[in-house]
């Protein structure tokens, strides 16, 4: 019962081995062992009477769906499948960063044609908010667009720079160190037509400048959320164009027909299991391709989707540390405000070690739970792509309550002295963002690039 | 596919088989090396087919197995030409099989004389 399509057994083989590598936690030589075992599984079946097609599909079920397998070895070897994880989401911190660098004029735009209307402040704020989420979704849209296209080109552009991590790590520190400068020239050179634009020069009313000035800081707050909401969300999202069924068809679309008892008897005393009879007759029947299921693809899309989750997971967890670790550190420095100018410095200096040895201990902390604890991080991974909603909300109201929490301690500590922020001060803030936005991240992104490499290339202890 | 109902009789469920696992594979392994496929097939004939594993998570027991130091790995070429990856027990695999026994004698022997002052249970 051969079928008409004509089947390459090591084309077949080499796409299944591709989609578990793509899955990322099984390293070469453990799918060198499990390609073994479906070759000998499928040899076996087909010398019992199943076509090749037929004991592909079967010897490809049994040894488990992709997604199973994947996730009992990521159990089973926990470290592979964080360091490629961690790797992603320090990338999709930079892209986040980025984004916001050349997202950044826009509403800047919008809010210097608008401010001198004259227009109520409220509606001022709304709108520089609205222009500022417009800007992200569009480059949201745009990286699913780019992203979920098959692009042969994309992947080997991906995966030449995860073979050069150094070069890949100074192209970016040194692209996303001239963004900034880039868009200032963009900026002063769209600036005679901004200037048409304005009209009337009238000065901005203080009480419009204060209410702008509330919407800026609570919308940034409700943005952060956004952030926070987003992963649960895109995760369960991710998760339903992940998981396809085993096989094509509901279940009652393999129930036999009275004539075929008899066959799929056969079929069980050469050892297939009722299902399995079932699933080969029913291919039979409808000479349909019995190894569609088994050869179904790992999409590109859903491939990038899980990537892109791990990419906001990145930014919305860096988001979270600046404002409830490495923000509240800069007490120490507001503390010491009309201190001398020595002081002033060592206690900047004391804010940004603090906040930066505050951030890197809770990130350690995480990494070292996830490495000891795969099961229990499984789980919260289970609930956030089964219940996305819930978990979204949980999310929400947890980093709401930190965040305000943060912003009356902040406005305690500073507001009653806050006469302008300081130079010394402002130098330092400086400093430290550089460091946590641009140093930090390309290290850790070279560090993890080099450990990951490292793990791809290990070796088979025969080879 | 349609799995459980059918099979809740015969099969066995699937905490038992996670809990089962690591003294199968070690008892196999103690009659003498073998490799992943042969292993499930082993265990699949002793049981009449009633312990049935999907033959994929074996392979992550198995290496999580050698690296407790239970069982040594080696890759060899087989008659047919093929790369396999022989399992062998260590001396630490003999001293957990020999607790792992006594533990499963000891739940064994206990269903037993209880069933044996019930036997209507069933």
């Amino acid at each position: 019962m051969e079928n008409s399509a004509p089947f390459d057994l090591d084309q077949a083989l080499r796409q299944w081995r591709a989609n578990l590598h793509n899955l990322g936690s099984l390293r070469a030589e453990e799918l060198d062992e499990l390609e073994g075992h479906l070759r000998e599984s499928i040899s076996v079946l087909h010398a019992r009477g199943l076509s090749v097609p037929e004991a592909f599909a079967i010897a490809a079920g049994r040894l488990g769906s992709e997604r199973q397998l994947s996730a009992e070895f990521t159990k089973a070897n926990p470290q592979r499948a964080w360091t490629e994880r961690a790797l992603w989401m320090v990338a999709g911190l930079l892209v986040a960063d980025a984004l916001s660098v050349v997202a950044h004029p826009l509403p800047d735009i919008v809010m210097k044609c608008v401010v001198r209307s004259g227009l109520n402040g409220h509606l001022l704020g709304a709108l520089d908010l609205l222009a500022g989420w417009m800007v992200w979704t569009g480059a949201a849209a745009t990286a699913y667009w780019f992203v979920s296209r098959r692009s042969l080109r994309r992947d080997r552009v991906v995966q030449a720079c995860l073979r050069q991590p150094v070069l890949t790590g100074l192209g970016l520190f040194i692209g996303l160190k001239c963004l900034p400068y880039l868009m200032r020239s963009v900026m002063l050179l769209a600036d005679p037509v901004m200037n048409v634009f304005r009209g009337h020069q009238a000065p901005v009313n203080p009480q419009t400048a204060a209410i702008l000035n509330s919407w800026i800081l609570w919308g940034s707050l409700l943005t952060e959320l956004l952030w926070v909401a987003a992963v649960p969300l895109l995760a369960g999202y991710a998760w339903r164009k992940r998981e396809r069924p085993a096989v094509s068809g509901s279940p009652s679309s393999y129930e036999l027909q009275p004539g075929e008892q008899e066959a799929a008897r056969a079929l069980q005393g050469q050892g297939l299991s009722l299902d399995e009879a079932s699933l080969v007759l029913v291919g039979r029947r409808s000479s349909r391709e019995v190894v569609d299921p088994a050869l179904a693809q790992v999409t590109d899309r859903g491939l990038w989707l899980e990537r892109a989750v791990w990419m906001v997971t990145g930014a919305a967890l860096i988001h979270c540390l600046e404002w409830s670790v490495v923000t509240p550190a800069w007490i120490l420095a507001v503390a010491t405000r009309p201190a001398a100018p020595l002081l002033q410095h060592l206690a900047a200096l004391g804010s940004v070690g603090l906040g930066l040895t505050l951030a890197g201990a809770i990130i350690a902390g995480l990494w070292m739970w996830v490495i000891r604890h795969p099961r229990q991080s499984a789980s919260i991974g289970r609930v956030c792509r089964l219940r996305p909603f819930v978990a979204a909300m949980a999310l929400v109201v947890v980093c709401a309550g930190i965040g305000c929490g943060e912003y009356a301690l902040v406005a305690y500590a500073i507001g009653p002295a806050n006469n302008g922020v300081g130079a010394i001060r402002s130098q330092w803030m400086t400093y430290g963002g550089a460091l946590r936005h641009l140093l930090i991240p390309i290290a850790l992104l070279l560090w993890l690039a080099r450990r990951w490499r490292s793990m791809e290339a290990d070796p088979a202890p025969c080879r | 596919m349609p799995s459980g109902a059918m099979y809740s009789v015969r099969m066995l469920s699937k905490e038992l088989v996670a809990a089962s696992t690591v003294p199968l594979v070690l008892s196999v392994l103690a009659q003498g090396e073998n490799y992943g496929y042969a292993l499930i097939q082993r265990v699949r004939e002793l049981s009449d087919g009633r312990i049935e594993w999907t033959e994929g998570m074996l392979y992550p027991v198995l290496h999580w197995m050698e690296k407790e130091k239970l069982i040594e790995a080696e890759w060899r070429e087989a008659e047919t030409g093929r790369r396999r990856k022989y399992y062998r027990i260590r001396k630490e695999g003999r001293a957990t099989l020999g607790t792992e026994r006594e533990q499963w004698l000891t739940v064994h022997q206990t269903l037993n004389h209880l069933w044996k002052t019930q036997p209507r249970l069933t």
